[in-house]
């Protein structure tokens, strides 16, 4: 892009603006890594305020926080982290919202960095009574019925 | 399910045809192609001398599986008891340790009791189903399954109200 190839050779061209760069890409990768992301180079320069402190030397934090917090990473880590805050907290809906499937629950789980698998939406009456009744079907049906009702 | 023939046990053991019929004397079996009998690997194990041992392996080898990974049948019990009475050493060691994980991963993935009431016919009959057995007789790490996924399913399968008290049929 336009803007991208002129600050890329502003910087390049300019002893001062090459200093600032460095010292500000280092403040905004520790920014980013507060928010649980990485932003590489290309990433970081699209954003205004980071252009504005290495070009003006003006760096405007709140600015470039409010920046990174708009982009699609940064949002979806942001709900990555409340999915597993409420999951932990055993919010009913959250643990609906995981896949039924045991195998596919686990997955999603640990891709959350959560350590146990959340149980499928239920209270320990309902996971009991579900049990109990798979428990008359005969074998062959019984890890069938446990898949669906996300038991197995 | 494991099983292997008659002809499996002496090439395995080196044994000629009237010692593996003496062996297996007694034993259930199911017939296959051509009449050949049948038997559980677990119901042999416990039938082999300790001259017999160092040739396991290669029984195992030899051995058919039917695929079935989860349900050890109806008479278990005993059936484990037996093999687990079998075991030596390290072997022992391993068994102890399936249980446990397969405890632990039962008590993580139900928030019910339901299938705990079963729990003590469960861990007895762990050691009947092929991953647990090779694990625990062969050491095969690579076996073993993911307790977390299995656990359930495994119990599921197998849980009913056991005599655990049951003697060995004469």
């Amino acid at each position: 892009m336009m803007a991208e190839d002129n600050f890329r050779d502003m910087v390049a061209a300019d002893s001062a603006c090459r200093a600032r760069w460095i010292a500000t890409r280092e403040h905004a990768q520790q920014a980013a890594a507060e928010l649980g992301v990485t932003l590489d180079d290309d990433a970081l320069i699209e954003l205004p305020s980071i252009r504005l402190a290495v070009l003006a030397d003006h760096m405007d934090r709140e600015r470039m926080l409010a920046e990174m917090n708009g982009l699609d990473v940064v949002q979806k880590q942001v709900r990555q982290q409340e999915l597993k805050a409420a999951l932990e907290n055993g919010d009913e809906e959250a643990l609906a919202s995981l896949p039924r499937d045991r195998a596919a629950r686990l997955s999603a789980a640990r891709k959350l960095g959560l350590s146990t698998i959340p149980p499928a939406a239920r209270s320990v009456e309902d996971e009991a009574t579900l049990l109990r009744r798979l428990m008359t079907l005969n074998r062959t049906e019984r890890l069938a019925r446990a898949r669906e009702w996300g038991l197995a | 399910m494991m099983t292997v023939c008659q002809d499996d046990l002496a090439r395995a053991l080196d044994l000629t045809r009237n010692t593996v019929t003496v062996r297996t004397r007694g034993l259930n079996y199911s017939p296959a192609t051509h009449g050949a009998r049948r038997y559980r690997l677990t119901d042999v194990l416990p039938r082999l001398r300790d001259r017999d041992r160092q040739h396991v392996p290669a029984l195992f080898d030899l051995a058919q599986d039917d695929q079935e990974e989860l349900f050890v049948g109806d008479d278990a019990v005993p059936r484990a008891r037996r093999l687990e009475l079998w075991l030596q050493g390290e072997q022992v060691e391993r068994l102890f340790e399936a249980r446990a994980a397969f405890t632990n991963a039962l008590a993580l993935s139900l928030q019910s009791s339901v299938l705990f009431e079963h729990l003590e016919g469960l861990r007895l009959k762990l050691v009947l189903t092929e991953p647990v057995l090779r694990w625990t007789v062969l050491g095969d790490a690579d076996a073993l399954p993911p307790f977390d996924l299995w656990a359930v399913p495994y119990a599921i399968t197998n849980a009913r109200y056991e005599n655990l008290t049951e003697k060995e049929a004469a």
